[in-house]
């Protein structure tokens, strides 16, 4: 009889045991399950930056058709295709930014630091655009360098194909434009800008809409 | 044989918590709500729980008329939450030590 009743007893302990791991082990795997989970939907992009890249990228490359329109027919020499639509799209810029900044909730680090470099490059873009005069050269191709830049770092950031693609077209058209007359390299920066900014942007656009519904 | 959880961050909609913020910068309230769906009285209570183990950091302000909360890890949580990853990977794989 006691020898039946321990035998119960060393039965029933290890089916505690037993069980007590496969409850602590299904736990611990829901649990790293849950961290995975919340991870990636918190990872996902909440920034919908693809109007910045249309807006920028139809403001630059209307602004050097028209210029490149008004330097063959020779009165583009006063850069009035910039002035008119550059300040056009900041404006319009300003409005999306207010929009978005109300529905904001959160941030991701690679965002935050994505804003960091096109920070950055708005800041190093005035500075070669304004005192560019003092070298006496064309900036179009270094602006080219710029937009290859930071398309690529972005691409490679949110792991978009897209941009990576139009980043290195941008490349290869600034090394066209070096050795182009600056009514060509206009042209060249149009294409730069449509390969790097305005596809891109429409693909992202398109894609976000899709996850959205 | 294996290192102890740790008891605040083996609640579910914590760690959820926990999980969500290692991720962000900062997320707002509502943010919070929407991604563990639990409801807005639980996850005051369980944020409050947090900060004052200082895991995370809590900051009121408000939106236009309405008021807004946001909550960033710490240090300390970005820690705890580290120890508490590496024990349950000790659970899984015990030979791993």
């Amino acid at each position: 009889m006691v020898v039946l009743i321990f035998g119960l007893y060393y039965k029933l302990d290890y089916i505690c045991a037993k069980f007590t791991q496969n409850t602590m082990e299904n736990l611990t795997q829901q649990n790293l399950d849950l961290i995975a989970n919340m991870i990636r939907t918190a990872q996902r992009r909440f920034y919908d930056d693809s109007p910045y890249y249309i807006l920028w990228g139809c403001a630059v490359f209307l602004a050097s058709i028209i210029q490149f329109f008004l330097i063959l027919s020779s009165y583009g020499q006063n850069g009035i295709g910039w002035l008119i639509i550059i300040p056009a799209a900041l404006i319009i810029q300003f409005i999306i930014l207010k929009k978005q900044k109300r529905k904001e909730q959160s941030k991701t680090h690679i965002e935050n630091l994505m804003i960091s470099m096109w920070i950055a490059f708005g800041v190093t873009l005035f500075v070669i655009l304004t005192f560019s005069f003092k070298l006496g050269a064309n900036t179009f191709p270094i602006v080219l360098c710029l937009y290859a830049l930071s398309t690529f770092v972005s691409g490679s950031a949110f792991k978009i194909k897209a941009f990576i693609w139009g980043s290195i077209a941008c490349w290869l058209l600034a090394i066209a434009s070096f050795f182009a007359s600056i009514h060509i390299q206009l042209l060249l920066l149009a294409a730069g800008v449509l390969f790097a900014f305005i596809i891109p942007g429409i693909i992202l656009r398109i894609n976000e809409k899709a996850e959205q519904i | 044989m294996f290192e102890n959880l740790d008891p605040l961050l083996h609640s579910q909609l914590r760690l959820a918590i926990i999980s969500i913020l290692v991720s962000v910068e900062e997320a707002e309230f509502s943010f919070l709500k929407e991604k563990t769906q639990a409801t807005s009285g639980n996850i005051s209570v369980q944020i409050e729980k947090l900060k004052d183990a200082d895991y995370i950091k809590i900051e009121k302000s408000f939106k236009g008329k309405y008021p807004l909360t946001k909550c960033s890890i710490t240090k300390t949580g970005l820690k705890a939450f580290e120890n508490y990853v590496n024990a349950l990977q000790q659970y899984i794989n015990p030979d791993e030590r």
